[in-house]
């Protein structure tokens, strides 16, 4: 029987998924293990976690599949671990900008096969984890929690028909006939309602759905990357009506990253002109992008293209320094070559730092104009690694 | 200032009377060793009790329990899902044995317990989610599979009721965050319910809550289910405990005394000793102040190396007296999950003061004396006896009128066990200072009853005691407050089993004791066995056993249900309403047990309180009953009241008796046949069987109170010695000149036996009395007020020849030393000393 942080760390995935492993993984040896997160040096324990080789007895993302909907929304249990990830920029009726992050994470401890011989209803084969962030650009202010769970006896799971995703009181729940989706979630903070409706059509990563990281590593992974979005914030006794637009993002994979992937940089960006970009920048070790790194350029009659390294120029304008000293870029430069095009993406508070059990940076960023300094759109950043 | 000579001729007093200075020695190392062994073995037990009950449960804020007991584990899940109460565990307990220690399987939620931060912070980073992976996996703590002799990877064999469980060390923890790991086998909660076949079933759910999040869980709740603060249900379970520490603060007290009297007649003796040289320091110009720098230094000297090496003692004996202890809690009270040993510095301090002191007030009066009295007195110690016969009148009076206060003491309406303790210590106290009195009105009685036709050398000794009755009352009153003790504790054990030997008889009816297989079968299934088990030739009669912990006004108490019971068994009703059996099997009412019914101030056709599935229900008490399995108390329902409120209970017991025709064997034998034919385990144990472990159990109970009783007899022989000893040494010169008028060694050696057994008879006779109130204390006062139990007194009449025999010998003992110091020395050398 192997342990589950030997599990992990054979985790070989894509990028998001890369996010998830380590996250459990250190969650688990920092939290249980009691230590202090040495801030300076994450990647360390992201090294530590990473690498290693695909897991005996799961099921591994190796060809192109044509995924099945809305069964693949549902769980995916043969694989080790998969996640569901939204993300959106909302306003209020008077103006005030709000936006949030959501995403539940399952993590298999014990491969499909093994026999779970307990006379219990608690015997699981996953974990659960899930992560709300509300960022209040008003008031620069972020605010997040995190949670665990086990599978069984229900605190935490997937179902379909119709898709129900949830981790305690969190919950994501389709309707009857499929959208919209009614997001709710409370903390001791804030409650959030919220109901998503896909504006444009789902876009199925990599090829078709099928996302090569690097050799013989890859994952499924497909995107709704822009969902229209109303709903109710509750936040200091007040209540606030919210419009605007989600991401949903959703992967499942076996597999985890090389060992000399230590971090990376993922942008989802919606623009007003109804184009969307979706771009991760793998880093190795000496911090350079790596050549798996890709994304997908979402246009608003529903074409969508690839986009390769060689077609993305990213520059890091100015960081943000966090109180344990590590630097984290919050304005960047992104010129999207082949189309011509260049953007400054701004944090819209520089702190949306992920106090989690692995930090990580993620919040959302407003897209402008190099020259006439127009907002041109909004969208989310993840970066790990620093 | 002392100056440097006489600092020398103290020294050399010292060295010259080093049986005497090591008397002084002695007494005060025991003295100190007995108080710190006593005092450091209730502080570990203390801790021990504290650390176990907070170990698990002290680090919440709340806690969900069952009024039947047993959670639904469906109501966990609703707590996350519908409330969102994140901060919460799930937890499943029971106590098994492994490898012939007494564990608590605990059954946890790794996950869960991320949220609570209270194990998870310990159980490192592998082992965690190891639990969830090994379907028998368990974490020890390192030390505790070391001793075990237990690796990582090795199975081994428990027990839980009597059935084998099969466990595999998947890890071990390298330290513990608190003691009670040490007693703790940790498991994943899947294992827990699988291994312990409770399936859906949780004990407790351990809460961390905000105020909004307990308003929110108060509304919610189902009536089934009762939210408790965990401070406060602590409370109760120490104050639980307490009462077993004052039972034992109670015999160290006594010892106390009995070790500071000691130290008192040591130093006392040593300054008397001294009287003719002070005298010739005071005629020599020795100021009186000088005179007390002088002896308290000299007292100091002794008591401060005397005082530690008791140190030293009470640490290594506290050592065993704690192992007896932590049986007696675990036996008694509570799972005790520690074992750990605390040195306390304020029972070393105590100790310490203890020692030096009371050697210094007992040297302060007679140095005080001695600085008082003119010089040429100074010099006879006649002096002193003078003094003495004045001054034992004056002290009885205050003892009189401390028997006095002590009546009235006893007219205030208190029930409290503190001041049943300052009650106890104060008779002790009174009756120390009526002894000299009553020693010397003995002594004077004795003479005038013996003198037609007794010896010379008989009223010889008969006066030696009265003359030095300084000395002798001293003697007398430790020897008889040490034997009174005893006596008393004999008698109160000896009451005590009498009367649950008693109960478990009448209680414990039938011939064999069956245990229903977990998880419980359908009502059905219980039905059909029992009526199986019916048909069978050599089965008489069959009565079955619902019982469970249930919530009530008064906390978690255990709820008994017994089916079919024959009038006999029932057990003694103590007070009851009319017709009260009558409206009890109607279930008109509840049944509660005597020390429920003590704690709670309720008395028959009082109302009481118990959580039912429709919430909290008052229950007329048609009766008390004597019950010593709990000493929180249990409560008793017909099966028609348990239907009623609590139909979910399935049996969990039943108790068979033979048939006329056949016996035991082959009752176990049909038994065994019958039941090899039903699924799951039956495990079987004879009712003979139970008594007897009942009975052991009470025996090692009081296993530590016999330790301390032998203890306390050791000081007190000290005690004996060292005054017999000061009496007999000081009479050399006497006795020099009654061998020089013609008395043989042989006649004086008589004489000097005479006046030894005198002491001991006087003190075995003035024990009896006093340890027959200690006893009745020990009985009606405080182990009604510390358990709530009442019992028949019975009066073990051996004990009276014993503690007179037990007496005596200490006295021949003490007669030796004397005797031979007497026999080696020429009448010349002897009358030379005076």
């Amino acid at each position: 029987m192997q342990t589950l942080i030997p599990q992990i760390n054979h985790i070989k995935s894509s990028t998001r998924f890369w996010c998830m492993s380590i996250t459990i993984a250190t969650a688990l040896s920092l939290l249980y293990g009691g230590q202090q997160e040495s801030p300076d040096q994450p990647t360390l324990s992201l090294a530590a976690v990473l690498g290693g080789e695909i897991a005996p007895g799961f099921k591994t993302a190796d060809q192109v599949m044509a995924l099945q909907f809305p069964l693949d929304h549902g769980p995916h249990p043969a694989y080790r671990n998969e996640w569901w990830y939204f993300s959106g920029n909302l306003v209020d009726e008077q103006g005030l900008h709000f936006a949030y992050m959501l995403s539940f994470f399952r993590i298999a401890i014990l491969a499909p096969g093994t026999d779970l011989s307990q006379q219990s209803h608690w015997a699981s084969r996953h974990i659960w984890m899930a992560h709300i962030a509300l960022s209040d650009v008003a008031n620069n202010r972020h605010l997040q929690q995190e949670r665990f769970s086990r599978g069984q006896p229900g605190m935490a799971g997937v179902t379909i028909k119709p898709l129900t995703l949830w981790l305690d009181n969190w919950q994501v729940k389709a309707s009857a006939e499929g959208f919209p989706w009614q997001i709710s979630v409370n903390t001791a903070d804030f409650s959030l309602q919220l109901q998503i409706s896909p504006v444009k059509a789902m876009v199925l990563q990599g090829e078709r759905g099928f996302s090569q990281k690097s050799p013989g590593h890859a994952s499924y992974y497909y995107s709704y990357p822009r969902l229209q979005t109303s709903g109710t914030l509750k936040l200091q006794g007040k209540q606030h009506q919210l419009t605007g637009l989600s991401w949903f993002d959703r992967e499942w994979s076996s597999s985890a990253l090389g060992d000399d992937q230590v971090g990376w940089d993922w942008f989802a960006l919606q623009l007003d002109d109804g184009n969307d970009l979706m771009y991760y920048q793998l880093r190795d070790t000496q911090g350079q992008a790596q050549a798996s790194s890709q994304g997908k350029w979402m246009q608003t009659d529903g074409t969508n293209n690839t986009i390769r390294p060689k077609e993305i120029d990213l520059q890091v304008l100015r960081y943000w320094r966090d109180e344990s000293g590590t630097n984290y870029p919050v304005q960047w430069s992104l010129s999207y070559k082949t189309r011509a095009k260049r953007w400054i993406i701004t944090a819209l508070i520089d702190d949306q730092l992920m106090h989690t059990a692995v930090k990580y940076w993620e919040g959302a960023v407003q897209i402008t104009d190099p020259d006439s300094k127009k907002i041109l759109g909004r969208g989310y950043l993840e970066m790990t690694g620093y | 200032m002392v100056s440097r000579l006489l600092w020398q001729s103290s020294l050399r007093f010292m060295r010259q009377q080093y049986w005497q200075t090591a008397l002084s020695f002695i007494a005060i190392t025991l003295g100190v060793a007995i108080v710190v062994a006593v005092d450091l073995a209730n502080e570990s037990a203390r801790m021990a009790f504290d650390w176990s009950v907070s170990g698990l449960d002290g680090q919440v804020s709340h806690q969900i329990v069952a009024n039947s007991g047993v959670i639904d584990e469906a109501l966990f899940v609703n707590l996350r899902k519908q409330l969102g109460i994140t901060r919460s565990a799930p937890q499943l307990e029971a106590r098994i044995q492994c490898l012939g220690e007494s564990f608590s399987l605990l059954g946890i939620d790794p996950i869960s317990e991320l949220s609570l931060r209270r194990h998870a912070m310990a159980i490192g980073n592998e082992a965690m989610p190891q639990l969830m992976q090994q379907a028998n996996g368990v974490i020890l703590l390192r030390q505790t599979a070391d001793r075990l002799g237990l690796k990582t990877a090795d199975d081994f064999i428990c027990q839980y009721r009597g059935k084998p469980l099969q466990l595999k060390l998947s890890s071990t923890l390298a330290q513990a965050p608190n003691p009670a790991f040490e007693r703790l086998i940790i498991t994943d909660i899947a294992n827990a319910q699988h291994m312990l076949g409770r399936r859906g079933e949780l004990d407790k759910i351990a809460l961390e809550l905000n105020d909004a999040e307990l308003q929110a869980i108060k509304t919610w709740l189902p009536p089934r289910y009762r939210l408790i603060d965990t401070q406060r249900r602590h409370g109760g379970v120490s104050a639980m405990s307490q009462a077993f520490h004052h039972n034992l603060t109670a015999m160290s007290l006594l010892v106390l005394l009995v070790g500071g009297l000691l130290i008192y007649n040591a130093m006392t003796f040593s300054a008397l000793r001294r009287q003719r040289v002070i005298g010739i320091y005071r005629a020599l110009g020795l100021s009186r102040r000088e005179l007390i720098t002088l002896l308290l230094v000299e007292s100091v000297v002794v008591a401060v190396p005397a005082s530690f090496t008791g140190l030293a003692l009470g640490l290594a004996l506290s050592q065993y007296l704690l192992h007896l202890e932590i049986q007696t809690i675990d036996d008694l009270y509570f799972r005790l999950t520690v074992s750990g040993f605390v040195l306390s510095p304020a029972s070393l301090l105590k100790g310490m003061i203890l020692g030096v002191f009371t050697s210094v007030l007992a040297t302060l009066s007679p140095a005080m004396n001695a600085s008082r009295v003119a010089v040429i007195n100074l010099q006879r110690r006649s002096a002193t006896e003078q003094h003495w016969q004045v001054r034992y009148k004056k002290i009885a009076v205050i003892g009189a009128a401390g028997f006095v206060g002590l009546y009235l003491y006893e007219q205030l309406p208190t029930q409290g066990l503190t001041s049943a303790y300052i009650a106890l210590i104060l008779m002790v106290f009174s009756f120390c200072l009526l002894t000299p009195l009553a020693l010397s009105l003995s002594c004077r009685i004795l003479e005038k009853l013996v003198r037609p036709w007794s010896s010379i050398s008989l009223r010889l000794a008969i006066r030696g005691v009265a003359a030095g009755i300084s000395r002798s009352g001293i003697a007398v009153a430790s020897l008889a407050v040490a034997l009174a003790t005893v006596m008393a504790m004999t008698i109160m054990i000896a009451s005590f089993r009498f009367s649950v030997d008693t109960w478990l008889t009448q209680s414990l009816s039938g011939d064999v004791h069956i245990s229903m297989p977990k998880p419980p079968q359908d009502k059905a299934f219980h039905t059909a066995l029992i009526d199986d088990l019916r048909r069978l030739d050599e089965v008489g009669h069959i009565s079955s056993r619902r019982s469970f912990r249930g919530e009530t006004q008064a906390g978690r108490l255990r709820i008994v249900s017994i089916e079919n019971r024959l009038l006999e068994h029932y057990p003694p009703l103590l007070a009851q309403v009319d017709s009260a059996l009558q409206r009890y099997i109607q279930g008109q009412g509840i049944f509660i047990s005597e020390p429920l019914a003590y704690h709670q101030h309720l008395q028959a056709g009082d109302l009481f309180s118990l959580y039912t599935q429709e919430g909290l229900k008052a229950f007329t008490v048609l009766a008390i009953f004597r019950d010593y399995s709990s000493s929180r108390g249990i409560v008793s329902v017909a099966p028609a009241l348990l239907q009623k409120y609590w139909p979910a209970q399935a049996i969990d017991a039943l108790t068979l008796r033979r048939s006329e025709s056949s016996s035991y064997d082959e009752l176990l034998t049909a038994l065994k046949t019958e039941l090899a034919k039903q699924p799951g385990d039956y495990p079987m144990v004879s009712i003979r069987t139970i008594r007897e472990r009942s009975l052991a159990i009470f025996d090692r109970t009081f296993a530590i109170t016999q330790v301390v009783d032998v203890l306390l007899l050791i000081v007190a022989f000290i005690g004996l010695l060292s005054a017999l000893l000061a009496l007999q040494l000081e009479k050399s010169s006497e006795y020099a000149i009654y061998r020089a008028i013609g008395m043989s060694r042989l006649q004086l050696a008589a004489l000097i036996l005479q006046q030894t057994c005198l002491l001991g008879f006087s003190a075995a006779l003035l024990a009896m009395p006093l340890g027959f109130l200690l006893a009745q204390r020990l009985i009606h006062v405080i182990n009604r007020r510390s358990f709530g139990w009442s019992m028949e007194q019975v009066f073990p009449v051996e004990i009276l020849p014993q503690s007179l025999l037990l007496a005596i010998i200490a006295a021949l003992l003490a007669a030796i030393y004397p005797i031979a110091k007497m026999w080696q020395k020429t009448i010349a050398s002897a009358l030379r000393e005076e």
